[in-house]
Protein backbone atom coordinates (compact mmCIF):
# COMPACT_ATOMS: atom_id res chain seq x y z
CA UNK A 1 0.00 0.00 0.00
CA UNK A 2 1.51 3.68 -0.72
CA UNK A 3 2.02 5.86 1.85
CA UNK A 4 -1.05 8.20 1.30
CA UNK A 5 -3.68 5.11 1.10
CA UNK A 6 -2.08 4.18 4.52
CA UNK A 7 -2.70 7.72 5.93
CA UNK A 8 -6.16 7.58 4.53
CA UNK A 9 -6.86 4.10 6.00
CA UNK A 10 -5.18 5.24 9.18
CA UNK A 11 -8.08 8.06 9.31
CA UNK A 12 -11.25 6.16 8.44
CA UNK A 13 -10.24 3.37 11.00
CA UNK A 14 -9.58 6.00 13.48
CA UNK A 15 -13.77 7.04 12.55
CA UNK A 16 -14.84 3.26 12.56
CA UNK A 17 -13.25 2.73 16.02
CA UNK A 18 -14.73 6.41 16.82
CA UNK A 19 -18.27 5.58 15.60
CA UNK A 20 -18.21 2.06 17.13
CA UNK A 21 -17.56 3.78 20.55
CA UNK A 22 -20.77 6.03 20.29
CA UNK A 23 -22.61 3.65 19.47
CA UNK A 24 -21.45 1.78 22.35
CA UNK A 25 -22.15 4.51 24.21
CA UNK A 26 -25.55 5.47 23.13
CA UNK A 27 -26.61 2.07 24.06
CA UNK A 28 -25.04 2.37 27.20
CA UNK A 29 -26.83 5.64 28.21
CA UNK A 30 -29.82 3.73 27.15
CA UNK A 31 -29.43 1.42 29.72
CA UNK A 32 -28.14 3.65 32.42
CA UNK A 33 -31.34 5.97 31.75
CA UNK A 34 -33.87 3.30 32.15
CA UNK A 35 -31.79 1.98 35.47
CA UNK A 36 -32.66 5.88 36.14
CA UNK A 37 -36.65 6.28 35.00
CA UNK A 38 -37.10 2.76 37.22
CA UNK A 39 -35.56 4.41 40.36
CA UNK A 40 -37.44 7.41 39.58
CA UNK A 41 -40.73 5.39 39.36
CA UNK A 42 -39.74 3.26 42.09
CA UNK A 43 -39.06 6.19 44.26
CA UNK A 44 -42.69 8.32 43.61
CA UNK A 45 -44.31 5.43 43.91
CA UNK A 46 -43.54 3.89 47.11
CA UNK A 47 -42.98 7.24 48.67
CA UNK A 48 -46.49 8.44 47.58
CA UNK A 49 -48.28 5.19 48.13
CA UNK A 50 -46.76 5.53 51.92
CA UNK A 51 -46.99 9.45 52.16
CA UNK A 52 -51.20 8.84 51.09
CA UNK A 53 -51.03 5.47 53.93
CA UNK A 54 -49.91 7.94 56.84
CA UNK A 55 -51.71 10.78 55.81
CA UNK A 56 -55.22 8.71 55.88
CA UNK A 57 -54.17 7.34 59.63
CA UNK A 58 -53.36 10.25 60.71
CA UNK A 59 -56.77 11.61 60.44
CA UNK A 60 -58.29 9.12 62.95
CA UNK A 61 -59.12 6.31 60.29
CA UNK A 62 -58.22 2.45 61.44
CA UNK A 63 -56.36 0.63 58.61
CA UNK A 64 -59.59 -1.71 57.32
CA UNK A 65 -61.78 1.31 56.95
CA UNK A 66 -59.55 2.62 54.42
CA UNK A 67 -61.39 1.98 51.22
CA UNK A 68 -60.06 5.33 49.71
CA UNK A 69 -56.74 3.51 49.43
CA UNK A 70 -58.20 1.07 46.94
CA UNK A 71 -58.88 3.67 44.83
CA UNK A 72 -55.19 5.09 45.02
CA UNK A 73 -53.03 2.17 44.37
CA UNK A 74 -56.20 1.16 41.26
CA UNK A 75 -54.98 4.63 40.01
CA UNK A 76 -51.35 3.67 40.10
CA UNK A 77 -51.81 0.77 38.87
CA UNK A 78 -53.49 2.11 35.57
CA UNK A 79 -50.81 5.00 34.98
CA UNK A 80 -47.73 2.90 35.30
CA UNK A 81 -46.40 0.71 32.70
CA UNK A 82 -45.45 -2.68 33.59
CA UNK A 83 -47.36 -2.24 37.24
CA UNK A 84 -48.58 -5.91 37.78
CA UNK A 85 -49.88 -5.55 41.41
CA UNK A 86 -50.14 -3.35 44.50
CA UNK A 87 -51.18 -4.91 47.70
CA UNK A 88 -51.58 -3.08 51.01
CA UNK A 89 -51.12 -5.78 54.26
CA UNK A 90 -51.68 -4.89 57.92
CA UNK A 91 -48.99 -5.26 60.18
CA UNK A 92 -50.36 -8.79 61.08
CA UNK A 93 -49.63 -9.69 57.45
CA UNK A 94 -53.65 -10.27 55.96
CA UNK A 95 -54.10 -8.59 52.94
CA UNK A 96 -56.26 -5.51 53.42
CA UNK A 97 -56.27 -3.67 49.98
CA UNK A 98 -54.96 -5.28 46.60
CA UNK A 99 -55.23 -4.54 42.82
CA UNK A 100 -55.74 -8.43 42.53
CA UNK A 101 -59.05 -8.46 43.99
CA UNK A 102 -58.59 -11.97 44.48
CA UNK A 103 -56.11 -10.95 46.98
CA UNK A 104 -57.86 -9.13 49.58
CA UNK A 105 -58.02 -11.25 52.82
CA UNK A 106 -54.94 -13.44 52.60
CA UNK A 107 -52.13 -14.01 53.76
CA UNK A 108 -48.84 -12.44 52.76
CA UNK A 109 -45.71 -14.53 52.32
CA UNK A 110 -43.47 -14.67 55.26
CA UNK A 111 -40.68 -12.58 53.78
CA UNK A 112 -42.80 -9.47 53.50
CA UNK A 113 -43.38 -9.31 56.61
CA UNK A 114 -39.68 -9.47 58.11
CA UNK A 115 -39.21 -6.29 56.07
CA UNK A 116 -41.76 -4.47 57.95
CA UNK A 117 -38.67 -4.09 61.03
CA UNK A 118 -36.76 -2.14 58.94
CA UNK A 119 -37.59 1.43 58.09
CA UNK A 120 -36.07 1.70 54.50
CA UNK A 121 -38.00 0.49 51.27
CA UNK A 122 -36.98 -2.74 49.96
CA UNK A 123 -36.75 -4.66 47.03
CA UNK A 124 -36.57 -8.26 45.65
CA UNK A 125 -36.29 -9.70 42.13
CA UNK A 126 -37.60 -12.89 40.93
CA UNK A 127 -37.97 -14.63 37.54
CA UNK A 128 -40.63 -12.49 35.75
CA UNK A 129 -40.71 -9.83 38.30
CA UNK A 130 -39.77 -7.54 40.60
CA UNK A 131 -41.00 -6.40 43.83
CA UNK A 132 -40.52 -3.45 46.13
CA UNK A 133 -41.94 -2.30 48.93
CA UNK A 134 -42.17 0.00 52.16
CA UNK A 135 -43.74 -0.28 55.54
CA UNK A 136 -46.10 2.75 56.66
CA UNK A 137 -46.20 4.03 60.09
CA UNK A 138 -49.19 5.12 62.51
CA UNK A 139 -49.14 7.97 64.69
CA UNK A 140 -46.57 6.22 67.32
CA UNK A 141 -43.89 5.37 64.36
CA UNK A 142 -44.88 1.94 64.76
CA UNK A 143 -45.37 -0.21 61.24
CA UNK A 144 -48.85 0.18 61.16
CA UNK A 145 -48.74 -2.30 57.80
CA UNK A 146 -46.68 -2.64 54.42
CA UNK A 147 -47.11 -1.34 50.75
CA UNK A 148 -45.91 -3.91 47.64
CA UNK A 149 -45.66 -3.00 44.29
CA UNK A 150 -44.75 -5.84 41.70
CA UNK A 151 -43.76 -4.80 38.32
CA UNK A 152 -43.09 -7.47 35.54
CA UNK A 153 -39.49 -7.83 34.23
CA UNK A 154 -40.83 -10.13 31.13
CA UNK A 155 -39.90 -7.77 28.23
CA UNK A 156 -42.77 -6.93 25.99
CA UNK A 157 -42.84 -7.95 22.15
CA UNK A 158 -41.10 -4.63 20.50
CA UNK A 159 -44.69 -3.12 18.52
CA UNK A 160 -44.37 -2.30 15.08
CA UNK A 161 -43.65 1.42 15.82
CA UNK A 162 -41.00 0.48 17.69
CA UNK A 163 -39.39 -1.98 15.20
CA UNK A 164 -39.61 1.39 12.42
CA UNK A 165 -37.56 3.56 14.66
CA UNK A 166 -35.12 0.82 15.30
CA UNK A 167 -34.90 0.98 11.78
CA UNK A 168 -34.99 4.31 11.24
CA UNK A 169 -32.14 4.55 13.85
CA UNK A 170 -30.21 2.17 11.79
CA UNK A 171 -30.47 3.51 8.67
CA UNK A 172 -29.21 6.83 10.55
CA UNK A 173 -25.89 5.35 11.39
CA UNK A 174 -25.19 3.94 7.82
CA UNK A 175 -25.60 7.48 6.67
CA UNK A 176 -23.92 8.74 9.35
CA UNK A 177 -21.12 6.46 8.69
CA UNK A 178 -21.17 7.68 5.07
CA UNK A 179 -21.26 11.13 5.30
CA UNK A 180 -18.45 11.26 7.87
CA UNK A 181 -16.21 8.98 6.07
CA UNK A 182 -16.92 11.02 2.67
CA UNK A 183 -15.91 14.09 4.65
CA UNK A 184 -12.93 12.41 6.21
CA UNK A 185 -11.58 11.40 3.06
CA UNK A 186 -12.52 14.60 0.99
CA UNK A 187 -10.74 16.89 3.81
CA UNK A 188 -7.25 14.55 3.90
CA UNK A 189 -7.35 14.98 0.60
CA UNK A 190 -7.32 18.35 0.07
CA UNK A 191 -5.06 18.72 3.19
CA UNK A 192 -2.32 16.32 1.60
CA UNK A 193 -2.49 18.14 -1.50
CA UNK A 194 -2.17 21.08 -0.01
CA UNK A 195 0.87 19.53 1.48
CA UNK A 196 2.12 17.75 -1.00
CA UNK A 197 2.11 20.42 -3.88
CA UNK A 198 5.60 21.70 -3.80
CA UNK A 199 6.87 18.53 -4.04
CA UNK A 200 4.32 17.84 -6.99
CA UNK A 201 5.42 20.89 -8.96
CA UNK A 202 9.26 19.99 -8.27
CA UNK A 203 8.21 16.75 -9.86
CA UNK A 204 6.87 18.16 -12.94
CA UNK A 205 9.54 20.77 -13.13
CA UNK A 206 12.00 17.82 -13.07
CA UNK A 207 10.05 15.84 -16.06
CA UNK A 208 10.94 18.91 -18.46
CA UNK A 209 7.80 20.77 -18.08
CA UNK A 210 7.64 24.53 -17.81
CA UNK A 211 7.50 25.54 -13.69
CA UNK A 212 3.80 26.76 -13.22
CA UNK A 213 3.39 30.21 -13.55
CA UNK A 214 3.29 32.07 -9.74
CA UNK A 215 5.61 29.21 -8.51
CA UNK A 216 8.95 30.21 -7.83
CA UNK A 217 9.97 28.22 -4.47
CA UNK A 218 13.28 27.34 -3.65
CA UNK A 219 12.58 23.86 -4.03
CA UNK A 220 11.22 24.61 -7.96
CA UNK A 221 14.32 26.98 -9.07
CA UNK A 222 16.58 23.59 -7.50
CA UNK A 223 14.86 21.53 -9.78
CA UNK A 224 15.22 23.60 -12.41
CA UNK A 225 18.34 23.93 -11.75
CA UNK A 226 18.82 19.67 -11.72
CA UNK A 227 16.97 19.76 -14.90
CA UNK A 228 19.20 21.99 -16.63
CA UNK A 229 22.30 20.49 -15.51
CA UNK A 230 20.86 17.25 -17.01
CA UNK A 231 19.93 18.64 -20.27
CA UNK A 232 23.93 19.82 -19.94
CA UNK A 233 25.34 16.65 -19.20
CA UNK A 234 23.28 14.30 -22.03
CA UNK A 235 24.42 17.50 -24.43
CA UNK A 236 28.14 17.00 -23.96
CA UNK A 237 27.76 12.83 -23.87
CA UNK A 238 25.83 13.50 -27.37
CA UNK A 239 29.04 15.74 -28.18
CA UNK A 240 31.35 13.47 -26.60
CA UNK A 241 29.69 10.31 -29.04
CA UNK A 242 29.81 12.63 -32.10
CA UNK A 243 33.34 13.55 -31.69
CA UNK A 244 34.17 9.90 -30.91
CA UNK A 245 32.20 8.63 -33.96
CA UNK A 246 34.60 11.14 -35.86
CA UNK A 247 37.91 9.62 -34.39
CA UNK A 248 36.65 6.59 -35.49
CA UNK A 249 35.17 7.09 -38.74
CA UNK A 250 38.46 9.38 -39.43
CA UNK A 251 40.80 6.02 -38.76
CA UNK B 1 8.82 29.77 4.81
CA UNK B 2 12.13 27.73 4.47
CA UNK B 3 11.38 24.02 3.28
CA UNK B 4 13.49 22.72 6.01
CA UNK B 5 11.49 24.44 8.87
CA UNK B 6 9.98 22.47 11.50
CA UNK B 7 6.91 23.50 9.83
CA UNK B 8 7.50 21.94 6.80
CA UNK B 9 8.10 18.31 9.07
CA UNK B 10 5.66 15.99 7.17
CA UNK B 11 5.13 13.89 10.57
CA UNK B 12 4.07 16.98 11.87
CA UNK B 13 2.05 18.25 9.30
CA UNK B 14 0.29 14.12 8.81
CA UNK B 15 0.07 13.97 12.04
CA UNK B 16 -1.85 17.87 13.02
CA UNK B 17 -3.88 17.42 9.95
CA UNK B 18 -5.61 13.59 10.48
CA UNK B 19 -6.06 15.03 14.08
CA UNK B 20 -7.84 18.06 13.38
CA UNK B 21 -9.97 15.74 11.06
CA UNK B 22 -10.82 13.74 13.43
CA UNK B 23 -11.79 15.76 16.03
CA UNK B 24 -13.70 17.89 13.98
CA UNK B 25 -15.99 14.86 11.91
CA UNK B 26 -15.95 13.12 15.19
CA UNK B 27 -17.23 16.11 17.45
CA UNK B 28 -20.30 16.50 14.66
CA UNK B 29 -20.89 12.53 15.17
CA UNK B 30 -21.22 12.83 18.93
CA UNK B 31 -23.16 16.15 18.77
CA UNK B 32 -25.60 14.16 16.81
CA UNK B 33 -25.44 11.39 18.84
CA UNK B 34 -26.08 12.99 22.24
CA UNK B 35 -28.86 14.86 20.34
CA UNK B 36 -30.74 11.41 19.25
CA UNK B 37 -30.05 10.08 22.72
CA UNK B 38 -31.30 13.23 24.49
CA UNK B 39 -34.76 13.33 22.23
CA UNK B 40 -35.00 9.67 22.83
CA UNK B 41 -34.51 10.24 26.15
CA UNK B 42 -37.25 12.45 26.80
CA UNK B 43 -39.57 10.40 25.00
CA UNK B 44 -38.95 7.31 26.86
CA UNK B 45 -39.28 9.35 30.15
CA UNK B 46 -42.45 11.75 29.17
CA UNK B 47 -44.67 8.66 29.79
CA UNK B 48 -43.16 7.72 33.98
CA UNK B 49 -42.60 11.96 34.06
CA UNK B 50 -46.69 12.31 32.97
CA UNK B 51 -47.87 9.69 35.13
CA UNK B 52 -46.12 11.04 37.80
CA UNK B 53 -47.16 14.50 37.71
CA UNK B 54 -50.78 12.75 37.62
CA UNK B 55 -50.39 10.88 40.48
CA UNK B 56 -49.06 13.88 42.24
CA UNK B 57 -51.61 16.25 41.15
CA UNK B 58 -54.25 14.31 41.86
CA UNK B 59 -52.78 13.24 45.55
CA UNK B 60 -53.24 17.26 45.91
CA UNK B 61 -56.51 17.39 44.58
CA UNK B 62 -57.71 15.02 47.26
CA UNK B 63 -56.47 16.45 50.19
CA UNK B 64 -57.75 20.05 49.09
CA UNK B 65 -60.91 18.66 48.17
CA UNK B 66 -61.21 17.16 51.51
CA UNK B 67 -60.60 20.26 53.41
CA UNK B 68 -63.15 21.99 50.92
CA UNK B 69 -65.94 18.70 52.08
CA UNK B 70 -64.93 20.22 55.71
CA UNK B 71 -66.18 23.44 54.66
CA UNK B 72 -63.19 25.67 53.88
CA UNK B 73 -62.78 27.79 51.29
CA UNK B 74 -60.17 27.03 48.87
CA UNK B 75 -59.17 30.60 49.13
CA UNK B 76 -58.85 30.88 52.83
CA UNK B 77 -56.91 27.41 53.64
CA UNK B 78 -53.70 27.89 54.99
CA UNK B 79 -50.12 26.89 54.34
CA UNK B 80 -50.92 26.04 50.77
CA UNK B 81 -48.00 28.01 49.01
CA UNK B 82 -45.31 26.27 50.88
CA UNK B 83 -46.33 22.86 50.88
CA UNK B 84 -46.63 23.26 47.04
CA UNK B 85 -42.90 24.32 47.36
CA UNK B 86 -42.34 21.30 49.14
CA UNK B 87 -43.28 18.88 46.91
CA UNK B 88 -41.98 20.89 44.08
CA UNK B 89 -38.71 20.81 45.48
CA UNK B 90 -38.76 16.89 46.00
CA UNK B 91 -40.00 15.96 42.59
CA UNK B 92 -37.43 16.82 39.76
CA UNK B 93 -39.57 16.25 37.26
CA UNK B 94 -42.33 18.70 38.19
CA UNK B 95 -41.26 22.25 36.45
CA UNK B 96 -44.47 23.76 38.02
CA UNK B 97 -47.48 23.53 40.44
CA UNK B 98 -50.28 25.76 40.67
CA UNK B 99 -53.77 25.61 42.17
CA UNK B 100 -56.66 27.36 40.24
CA UNK B 101 -60.00 28.43 41.27
CA UNK B 102 -63.15 27.09 39.51
CA UNK B 103 -63.11 29.56 36.78
CA UNK B 104 -59.59 28.85 35.79
CA UNK B 105 -57.78 31.51 37.46
CA UNK B 106 -54.83 30.94 39.51
CA UNK B 107 -54.80 31.11 43.24
CA UNK B 108 -51.72 29.81 44.12
CA UNK B 109 -48.39 29.00 42.23
CA UNK B 110 -44.97 27.91 42.40
CA UNK B 111 -42.42 27.25 39.85
CA UNK B 112 -42.10 27.95 36.05
CA UNK B 113 -45.17 29.07 34.07
CA UNK B 114 -47.50 26.62 33.20
CA UNK B 115 -46.93 24.95 29.93
CA UNK B 116 -49.76 24.29 27.89
CA UNK B 117 -49.74 20.71 28.08
CA UNK B 118 -49.84 20.56 31.33
CA UNK B 119 -51.80 17.91 33.99
CA UNK B 120 -54.98 19.32 35.04
CA UNK B 121 -57.01 17.51 38.06
CA UNK B 122 -60.20 18.63 39.60
CA UNK B 123 -60.60 19.29 42.95
CA UNK B 124 -63.74 17.33 43.85
CA UNK B 125 -66.03 18.68 46.40
CA UNK B 126 -70.02 17.84 45.64
CA UNK B 127 -70.96 18.26 42.01
CA UNK B 128 -68.88 20.52 40.41
CA UNK B 129 -65.43 20.97 41.18
CA UNK B 130 -63.97 23.66 43.68
CA UNK B 131 -61.09 24.54 41.46
CA UNK B 132 -57.88 22.72 39.54
CA UNK B 133 -55.02 21.43 40.64
CA UNK B 134 -52.27 21.65 37.57
CA UNK B 135 -48.71 20.32 37.33
CA UNK B 136 -46.33 21.16 34.58
CA UNK B 137 -43.59 18.61 33.82
CA UNK B 138 -39.86 18.46 32.81
CA UNK B 139 -39.13 15.39 30.63
CA UNK B 140 -35.61 15.82 30.54
CA UNK B 141 -35.32 16.48 34.45
CA UNK B 142 -34.81 12.94 34.78
CA UNK B 143 -31.93 12.41 32.58
CA UNK B 144 -29.78 15.17 33.15
CA UNK B 145 -27.46 13.06 34.47
CA UNK B 146 -27.03 10.66 32.31
CA UNK B 147 -27.05 12.72 29.74
CA UNK B 148 -24.06 14.88 31.08
CA UNK B 149 -21.91 11.63 31.29
CA UNK B 150 -22.51 10.67 27.87
CA UNK B 151 -21.32 14.32 27.06
CA UNK B 152 -18.07 13.76 28.72
CA UNK B 153 -17.23 10.12 27.80
CA UNK B 154 -17.87 11.09 24.46
CA UNK B 155 -15.63 13.71 24.19
CA UNK B 156 -13.05 12.05 25.67
CA UNK B 157 -13.44 8.96 23.41
CA UNK B 158 -13.30 11.81 20.41
CA UNK B 159 -10.18 13.62 21.45
CA UNK B 160 -8.40 9.71 22.19
CA UNK B 161 -9.32 8.28 18.91
CA UNK B 162 -8.36 11.43 17.47
CA UNK B 163 -4.76 11.41 19.04
CA UNK B 164 -4.00 7.60 18.76
CA UNK B 165 -4.92 7.59 14.92
CA UNK B 166 -2.91 11.16 14.84
CA UNK B 167 0.36 9.46 16.34
CA UNK B 168 -0.04 6.53 14.49
CA UNK B 169 -0.22 8.26 11.18
CA UNK B 170 2.70 10.82 11.73
CA UNK B 171 4.61 7.87 13.62
CA UNK B 172 4.24 5.12 10.83
CA UNK B 173 4.15 6.38 7.00
CA UNK B 174 4.39 10.19 8.46
CA UNK B 175 8.08 9.81 9.42
CA UNK B 176 8.19 7.86 5.77
CA UNK B 177 7.10 10.37 3.67
CA UNK B 178 9.20 12.68 6.02
CA UNK B 179 12.17 10.60 4.82
CA UNK B 180 11.71 10.87 1.61
CA UNK B 181 10.97 14.23 1.75
CA UNK B 182 14.63 15.03 3.55
CA UNK B 183 16.17 12.92 0.57
CA UNK B 184 14.40 14.85 -1.82
CA UNK B 185 15.91 18.37 -0.73
CA UNK B 186 18.96 16.89 0.34
CA UNK B 187 19.55 15.51 -3.79
CA UNK B 188 18.06 18.88 -4.90
CA UNK B 189 19.19 21.59 -2.79
CA UNK B 190 22.46 20.16 -1.36
CA UNK B 191 23.43 18.10 -4.56
CA UNK B 192 23.91 14.74 -2.63
CA UNK B 193 22.26 11.47 -3.89
CA UNK B 194 23.34 9.33 -1.36
CA UNK B 195 20.55 7.28 0.51
CA UNK B 196 17.28 7.87 -1.77
CA UNK B 197 15.19 5.59 0.00
CA UNK B 198 13.64 2.65 -1.89
CA UNK B 199 10.31 3.43 -3.32
CA UNK B 200 7.15 2.76 -0.72
CA UNK B 201 4.76 0.15 -2.55
CA UNK B 202 3.00 0.21 -5.74
CA UNK B 203 0.79 2.00 -8.21
CA UNK B 204 0.68 5.67 -9.18
CA UNK B 205 3.06 7.98 -7.57
CA UNK B 206 2.93 11.18 -7.06
CA UNK B 207 4.22 14.10 -4.85
CA UNK B 208 7.20 13.11 -3.12
CA UNK B 209 7.58 9.74 -4.83
CA UNK B 210 7.25 11.26 -8.25
CA UNK B 211 10.52 13.72 -7.44
CA UNK B 212 11.94 10.34 -6.27
CA UNK B 213 11.46 8.59 -8.79
CA UNK B 214 12.27 10.95 -11.30
CA UNK B 215 15.29 11.53 -9.93
CA UNK B 216 16.55 7.81 -9.82
CA UNK B 217 15.06 7.80 -13.55
CA UNK B 218 17.27 11.06 -14.71
CA UNK B 219 20.50 9.77 -13.06
CA UNK B 220 20.04 6.44 -14.31
CA UNK B 221 19.45 8.09 -17.80
CA UNK B 222 22.60 10.17 -17.51
CA UNK B 223 24.55 6.88 -15.88
CA UNK B 224 23.83 5.23 -18.58
CA UNK B 225 24.71 7.26 -21.11
CA UNK B 226 28.28 7.96 -20.20
CA UNK B 227 28.35 4.59 -19.67
CA UNK B 228 27.74 4.07 -23.32
CA UNK B 229 30.48 6.70 -24.00
CA UNK B 230 33.20 4.70 -21.95
CA UNK B 231 32.34 1.62 -23.71
CA UNK B 232 32.80 3.42 -27.41
CA UNK B 233 35.99 4.93 -25.71
CA UNK B 234 37.34 1.86 -24.56
CA UNK B 235 36.48 -0.06 -28.30
CA UNK B 236 38.40 2.59 -29.73
CA UNK B 237 40.99 2.25 -27.45
CA UNK B 238 41.35 -1.24 -28.07
CA UNK B 239 41.80 -1.01 -31.77
CA UNK B 240 44.16 1.98 -31.56
CA UNK B 241 47.15 0.28 -31.76
CA UNK B 242 49.64 3.16 -32.08
CA UNK B 243 47.87 5.25 -29.85
CA UNK B 244 47.80 8.34 -31.83
CA UNK B 245 44.38 8.11 -30.80
CA UNK B 246 44.30 8.25 -26.90
CA UNK B 247 45.33 11.65 -26.38
CA UNK B 248 42.11 12.97 -28.01
CA UNK B 249 39.72 10.12 -26.78
CA UNK B 250 40.78 10.79 -23.31
CA UNK B 251 40.38 14.76 -23.76
CA UNK B 252 37.01 14.10 -24.88
CA UNK B 253 35.74 11.21 -22.22
CA UNK B 254 36.85 14.20 -19.40
CA UNK B 255 35.13 16.92 -20.91
CA UNK B 256 32.13 14.87 -21.50
CA UNK B 257 32.12 13.81 -17.60
CA UNK B 258 32.82 17.30 -16.63
CA UNK B 259 30.32 17.78 -14.03
CA UNK B 260 29.20 14.02 -14.27
CA UNK B 261 27.08 13.44 -10.78
CA UNK B 262 28.92 15.86 -8.15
Amino acid sequence: MRLLTRIYAIALLGLLALLAALLLLAQQAQQTRQAELQALRDGHLLRNLRTAAENYLATGLQLEQLEILQQVIAREQAAFAGVVAIDVFAAGGTVLYSTDVGNRGTQVPEGWRTWLARDLPWDSAAPGQRQIGTRFENDLGQAAGGIVVTFSTVPVPLTLAQWYERGQQAVQWLAMLALAGAAVAALLYAGLRQALKPYGDAARVLQGASPPPGVATPLVQAAQAQRAQWDAARQRTQQGMRQLEELDHGV
Amino acid sequence: MGYDSAWQDLRWRVGLWVFAVLVGVGSACAAWTLHGLRASGERAANQDVQAIAQSIAQTLAQQLGRAVRLGIPLEELPGVPPYLEATLKRQPVLSALAVEQADGTPLHAVGRPLAPGAVRVPIVAGAAPAGFVAAGTESAAPLQGSQGQAFWISAVAVLGIALAAALWAALRPGARLEAQRRAVLARLQQGRSDGLPPPEGRGHADGLQLVLDTLAQGDDEQRAAHAALQAYAHELLTMDFDGHMRAGIERIVRQSAQDELK
